[in-house]
Order: C-alpha cells, then sequence, then structure tokens
C-alpha cells in the first residue's frame, strides 16, 4: 500500500515549526539580525546622523575597550566582585529563610507575603528613590571620614564612625562594615531565590523524615543528609538565576556604563565591544559553575 | 511519673521554645528591612511641610495631608499615565503569552531537526544582555528597510520605526520582550509535566496538534501561565529600559516620573504647576524627598493593591506550580 502523505514523523515535525513560528521569526528579525549588526558594530566605528554609516576598524574597539578606556575595567572588575561577594551570601540567606518558612507557623502567610514583596517592588526607579536617601557604601563612609552627616538608610553609619575613631584604616573598616550596608540590597534581591528553595524543600517526600526519625537521626543529621541533598537541584536553578539575574540588572555598573556610551556618547562601536566582551565572559562563568554544581547535584527521580 | 522522662520533655519544650524565638526574631528583622522603605514612603507622602523642618517628627505625620499626593498627582497626569502604563503592560503579558507558550509546547513535545540548537538559542536570549541585541535594533529601525523594498516605494526614504508603537508590539509577539526567554523555558517545563496518556488518547479521537496544544495541554499548565502573565506584568510595569526605547513617545509611569522629578528639581516657574509647587521650598532635599515619595506611592500603590488582594494565589502557584522542576 502506498504512504498517503506524510509520514507521522513528518507530520509531527512540520506542526513543531508552525508552533515555532513566531518565535522564529523573532530569532531572525529582533535577535539574530541585530547580533549580527552588533558584531559589525563592534569591529567598526559607527557614526550616527540620519541613519548610521560603518567603517571597518578591526580590533580597535576591543583594544580600546581593555587597554585605553579607563572606566571599563573598573566597572567590570566591580561587577564581577560584587557578584562573587552576593551570590553566595543570597544563597545562604533564601535558604535559611526557606527553612524558616518551611514550618506551618501562625503567621507564616504574613511572613511570606513581606518576603515575596521585593519581587513586586522590584523597580529602578523604587531602587534609585532608595539610593536618594542612603548612598552606596563608599561614599557614605566618605561622607563619615569628612564629618558630613548622611541620611543613610540601615547603614552602619554608626559601626563606621566607631570603627573610624577606634583608628582602623579605611579599607579594613569598609571590609568590616560592608555585609552591613549590603544587607538591604541582599534581601531584596532574593525573593524568587527563596521561594524556589520552598518549593523544593516541600517536595521532599516526608517518607524520607520518617524513616530517619525511626532509625534514630536528630534535627541537624536529617538536615544535612535528607534536606540538604534533595535541595541540590534547587541550588543549582538558584545559582545560575542569581549570577544571571546580578549580570543583566540595568543598574550593574557595566551596564549603566554601556547605556551611556550608546545613548549619550552615541559610541556604538565600543558600546557593543564591551558587550561581547562582557558577554563571553558571563556565559564562560555560567558554564563553569553549571559544570561544576550539575556534577556534584543528585537527582533523587 | 517518670523524672527521666519528664526531664526529656522539658529539654525538649526549652529546645523548642528556642526555636520559635530565634526564628521570631530572624523573621521579624529581616521584614523589617524589606518594609522600611515601604513604610518610609507611606510616613513621608502624608507628611506636611513643616513636619519635615520639625526635628520630633520621625515617622508619625504630625500634621496630616493629601497636597504631597495632590501635586504628584497633577505633575505626573496620573490618570493618563496609569492607563497607559497598565494598558501597555496587560497588551505586552497577553502578546507574549502566545508566542512563548508555543514554543514552549514546540520543545516539550516534539522531535525535529534542530532541536538542541535552538534550545540552545533560548538559552542564549536569556543570558544576553537586553543592551547588546536591543541598541543595534533601535538603530535598524530607525531606518527600517526590508531588502531596499521600502526605500523603492517611499521615494528613497527608509521608515523611522522607533517613534510608532509597532516595535513593541513586533517584540511581544515574536517573544523577545522583557524575559520572554525565561517564560520560554518555564513553559517547556511545565508541559514536560503534563502526562502524555491523555495526549495520546485525544489524538487516537482524532484532535490535531492545536486542539491538543488548546483543549489538553493549556489547561494543564494553568497554574504555571497565571504565574508567569503574573511576572510578566509585575516586570513591565515596574520596567524602565524597554519602555524609555520602545514606547518614547507614549507617556508611561517611569517617563511620567522623570518628568516630575525634573520639574521639581529644575522648577522654573511653570505655570500650570505653579500654584501648587510654588508653597513647596523646593532647595531642601528633605522636601523633595516628600515629593518624591508621594510620586512613587502612586506609582507602586496599584501593584501592591493587586499584590494583596491575590498574594495567595500568587504564593501558592509558585510554591506548587513545578516552575522549578
Amino acid at each position: 500500500m502506498k504512504r498517503k502523505g506524510l509520514t507521522l514523523q513528518r507530520k509531527r515535525s512540520m506542526w513543531a515549526y508552525i508552533f515555532l513560528s513566531p518565535w522564529l521569526l523573532g530569532v531572525i528579525a529582533v535577535f539574530a539580525f541585530p547580533m549580527i549588526l552588533s558584531i559589525s558594530f563592534a569591529f567598526s566605528n559607527v557614526t550616527v546622523d540620519n541613519g548610521y554609516s560603518l567603517s571597518f576598524v578591526g580590533f580597535e574597539n576591543f583594544r580600546t575597550a581593555l587597554f585605553v578606556d579607563q572606566n571599563f575595567l573598573q566597572h567590570f572588575a566591580a561587577t564581577m566582585g560584587d557578584m562573587l561577594y552576593n551570590v553566595p551570601i543570597i544563597l545562604v540567606y533564601s535558604f535559611l529563610v526557606a527553612v524558616l518558612l518551611k514550618e506551618n507557623f501562625k503567621g507564616v502567610t504574613v511572613f511570606k507575603f513581606i518576603f515575596f514583596l521585593p519581587v513586586i517592588l522590584s523597580s529602578d526607579l523604587f531602587t534609585s528613590l532608595l539610593n536618594n536617601f542612603g548612598s552606596t557604601s563608599s561614599s557614605s563612609l566618605d561622607a563619615v571620614m569628612s564629618g558630613a552627616g548622611s541620611t543613610g538608610m540601615l547603614e552602619s553609619l554608626n559601626l563606621s564612625k566607631y570603627l573610624t575613631d577606634l583608628g582602623l584604616g579605611k579599607e579594613l573598616v569598609e571590609l568590616l562594615t560592608g555585609p552591613v550596608d549590603k544587607v538591604y540590597e541582599i534581601v531584596t534581591c532574593s525573593g524568587i531565590q527563596i521561594f524556589i528553595f520552598l518549593a523544593g524543600i516541600n517536595s521532599v517526600p516526608p517518607t524520607l523524615y520518617e524513616a530517619a526519625h525511626v532509625e534514630g537521626a536528630n534535627g541537624w543529621e536529617k538536615f544535612w543528609k535528607i534536606t540538604f541533598p534533595m535541595v541540590m537541584p534547587m541550588i543549582l536553578v538558584n545559582v545560575v538565576y542569581s549570577i544571571v539575574d546580578t549580570f543583566m540588572s540595568k543598574t550593574n555598573l557595566v551596564m549603566e556604563y554601556v547605556y551611556e556610551l550608546s545613548f549619550k556618547n552615541f559610541n556604538f562601536g565600543l558600546s557593543s565591544a564591551i558587550c561581547w566582551i562582557y558577554f563571553v565572559v558571563i556565559a564562560v562563568i555560567l558554564a563553569i559553575v553549571f559544570g561544576i554544581i550539575s556534577k556534584r547535584t543528585f537527582y533523587y527521580t | 511519673m517518670n523524672p527521666i522522662r519528664s526531664r526529656k520533655n522539658k529539654q525538649e519544650m526549652l529546645m523548642r521554645l528556642g526555636t520559635v524565638i530565634l526564628r521570631t526574631v530572624l523573621l521579624v528583622g529581616f521584614s523589617y528591612i524589606i518594609l522600611y522603605p515601604v513604610i518610609l514612603m507611606f510616613s513621608k507622602a502624608f507628611m506636611a511641610q513643616k513636619d519635615v523642618f520639625d526635628n520630633s517628627v520621625l515617622w508619625i505625620p504630625r500634621h496630616f495631608t493629601l497636597d504631597n499626593i495632590k501635586v504628584a498627582a497633577t505633575t505626573m497626569k496620573y490618570g493618563e499615565s496609569l492607563m497607559n502604563s497598565v494598558g501597555y503592560a496587560l497588551l505586552g503579558t497577553v502578546l507574549q503569552m502566545i508566542p512563548c507558550l508555543m514554543a514552549g509546547y514546540a520543545f516539550a513535545r516534539y522531535d525535529f531537526k534542530g532541536k538542541g540548537l535552538l534550545f540552545a538559542v533560548v538559552v542564549l536570549t536569556i543570558i544576553v544582555p537586553p543592551q547588546q541585541f536591543m541598541t543595534p535594533l533601535y538603530l535598524h529601525l530607525s531606518q527600517f528597510d526590508i531588502f531596499g523594498i521600502i526605500k523603492a516605494v517611499n521615494g528613497g526614504k527608509a521608515l523611522n520605526l522607533t517613534a510608532t508603537q509597532f516595535p513593541y508590539f513586533l517584540l511581544s509577539l515574536t517573544g523577545f520582550g522583557l524575559r520572554n526567554g525565561l517564560f520560554i523555558f518555564l513553559f517547556r517545563q511545565s508541559f514536560r509535566g503534563v502526562p502524555r496518556e491523555t495526549e495520546e488518547a485525544a489524538m487516537v479521537d482524532g484532535a490535531n496538534s492545536f486542539r491538543i496544544f488548546w483543549q489538553i495541554m493549556l489547561p494543564g499548565t494553568i497554574t504555571v501561565l497565571v504565574t508567569v502573565m503574573l511576572f510578566s506584568f509585575v516586570w513591565q510595569y515596574n520596567d524602565t529600559y524597554y519602555s524609555s526605547l520602545l514606547l518614547n513617545n507614549v507617556r508611561t509611569l517611569p517617563q511620567a516620573y522623570e518628568l516630575f522629578d525634573s520639574a521639581i528639581t529644575g522648577w522654573k516657574g511653570d505655570l500650570s504647576v505653579s500654584n501648587m509647587l510654588s508653597q513647596y521650598v523646593l532647595d531642601d532635599p528633605k522636601v523633595l524627598s516628600l515629593l518624591r515619595n508621594s510620586a512613587m506611592i502612586l506609582i507602586m500603590a496599584p501593584l501592591l493593591g493587586v499584590y494583596a488582594v491575590a498574594q495567595r494565589y500568587f504564593i501558592q502557584s509558585i510554591e506548587r506550580s513545578g516552575i522549578v522542576g
């Protein structure tokens, strides 16, 4: 018998492309094309008049970014430093809060309401308003040093003043008070992570705890031998999410600098080159982190 | 009673009490940090100007006033800006769901050539900073042309689409709006969790793929859909980057806030607001912060209201939706 029309396999893959078609159009029109344009910007001198015109300059922009421009490497190092410092603290903090919120006590819904609030208030405007009260740790410290008062919120002003008066160096004071100043930042960017952990903890089968209880395990052992390994996949998700979140944030120094270069100085060549360097570094970091953690991750199913 | 047993009970009770105290202290402490700016916002927004200069007033306004809010609302043209913000965020949310759901379904359930590669592209769209493709896209749209056709029709001139809302709809409808890569990923995860048997049964009964998608897969993933829609709405409502590029001729709330801010910091006697603004000492940073907080409360109030009403659903759906699996 002759087959009529397409095989099931072919039909299925045709349907797949139909379902993908709007997105595929986007990949070509909105993503691939501008990405290619962005590469050609990175290797060109872009002049913007009515439209834009390109003249090829080779690796000039990359050279400028890495060796001539004084701001990029500094911003880049600061962003990386922030990431290395913040991500572990975010993870520990959100895991701790998730463990606390796991219990079914009176008022737990109120706390859940509050701890998810930062996600709702994740507005750049709101953040910028806060920065009008407080300021970054170093500048408020400078304010203390110079004797000027500041209206810093939730900051360790008194503490750093005290430590400075004790005669400690500025660097040491900053190192000690740094985590205190960062508390607000950490707490507000952990909203989603808390709930990812909470979901993970809630999905641990209770039979495991019962079995451990029968065997005579205490809470400490249960935590390290059951909860922690069972939540390992969530740790992977959260690490990746936190890193991406930090890097993509419009308020991180590199992204602010890129925005300034493009839309204030109209130096599209340099800003594209910086974007590409930045992107490659993110990709490498994510690949390494993913490799390290997923090897150690235990999947129950 | 057995004395050993009772001692053990006592010990256990003390332990439990310790845990409760520790837990409460930690949770209340962290909650305070989160709530501090919100409380401050409410306190400042309703505080009369003279309270700012009164050192004995810290949190609770001595002279309660609605003037700040009124000034902020008028200067920001609040009604119109709010409608624009809510309207575009809602429209964007609904439009974005179409390509994201469809792509998520294709990745979850179909085998086709280039699947691995295309999924890698999804991951790529998540980790590429929006700035990287938005800037060239913006420049491209400022002189839009398809293989010279438009130039030929339009008398040698390329179209400038940046002044229209077209790019916004284009990005939403093709699944490249704010964080849409993440949404595709989440939908794929949740579609994978829908049991295959129902789908196969429907196929045997002769339902075509669209019908399966519409009548079986969609209802199966409704919790995740609602969660993603809420996120999408909140993120777009709060966003300043996409809207500054794509909706720059529409007065959304962030833009209205910028206008308001420049109006109060560089006030040069604009007559339309002069009567109201002239009563403020605009040189003083504390007075400026009163006004800024009032504007911010106007921007945040709708979201806070919706969240307060829908929070139970919002939180539960995230906890249970398998959004993380």
